[in-house]
């Protein structure tokens, strides 16, 4: 597959084309891609056991590629791939990745109880 | 840049294709179907008129390495996709082969030949394995 950059772009184009292709495919993609993320919470929490924010959020780890850190009813987001492709500019900040991870989130958090509100790559939990 | 972004990315690309199945069911491989396609308007692999000639300069410019494995009939050909970022997702994350997200391939691949050939193109899936994959390539 050559050398590491020329992989890790390749990934980029292919993430950046699923992007466009689901804004193309649903008009409306913030709110199905909401919808899409929480249909994958639930099939998520069937594998979680945790029924505390810190054991649930060490599992979110394991099964998604970011990193969070708790401060009393706020976690934010400190490591968090979508992000990293905006930063760089492969995807804009208008993409469909953001509101698929937030409806994961939101329905990973009522699975013990919580409504989770994620905004600006923080999540207050209440 | 290190191997842990190839696999975030990699993750990223599993799970929302998971979750697309998951929720709207064959829909998820029309969409990924469409990001192929989108993907071959991204990729320049400049002039080419043969099947052979195009998937040579597309094996050079792109994460794609494939083959002619056989010429079966003048429009038909058995290909072997020896190198396949999918692929690569597949065996990385654990998902399985042969579900929406190798659609990528099948859009990528169908939609660049047919801007080349001017013709339609079609690959059907015939073998599905861990170092490469066997599809059936057909021009009308």
């Amino acid at each position: 597959m050559g050398n590491t950059d020329t992989t890790l772009k390749s990934f980029e184009d292919i993430i950046l084309a699923m992007d466009s292709a689901i804004k193309e495919f649903w008009k409306t993609y913030e709110g199905m891609m909401v919808s899409v993320g929480r249909v994958f919470g639930n099939e998520a929490i069937k594998r979680c056991l945790s029924e505390d924010i810190d054991g649930l959020l060490k599992e979110l780890e394991d099964i998604t590629p970011m990193k969070f850190k708790r401060e009393n009813n706020k976690i934010i987001v400190e490591k968090c791939v979508v992000r990293e492709l905006i930063e760089k500019g492969v995807i804009d900040k208008n993409n469909t990745l953001c509101p698929f991870l937030k409806g994961f989130i939101s329905k990973v958090f009522e699975s013990i109880g919580m409504k989770a509100v994620c905004e600006n790559c923080e999540v207050i939990v209440k | 840049m290190n191997i842990t972004d190839v696999k975030d990315r990699m993750f990223l690309l599993s799970i929302l294709t998971r979750s697309l199945e998951l929720f709207s069911g064959d829909w998820a491989k029309t969409i990924c179907y469409i990001a192929g396609r989108k993907m071959s308007e991204i990729i320049d692999i400049g002039e080419c008129e043969t099947v052979e000639d195009c998937l040579k300069k597309m094996s050079e410019n792109s994460p794609w390495k494939v083959d002619v494995f056989e010429k079966v009939k003048d429009n038909e050909y058995l290909v072997v996709f020896k190198s396949c970022p999918i692929r690569q997702t597949h065996y990385t994350v654990c998902t399985k082969q042969g579900g929406a997200l190798c659609q990528v391939t099948h859009g990528y691949i169908e939609s660049m030949l047919s801007n080349y050939l001017k013709k339609k193109v079609r690959l059907i899936l015939l073998h599905a394995g861990p170092n490469a994959c066997l599809k059936r390539l057909v021009i009308t």
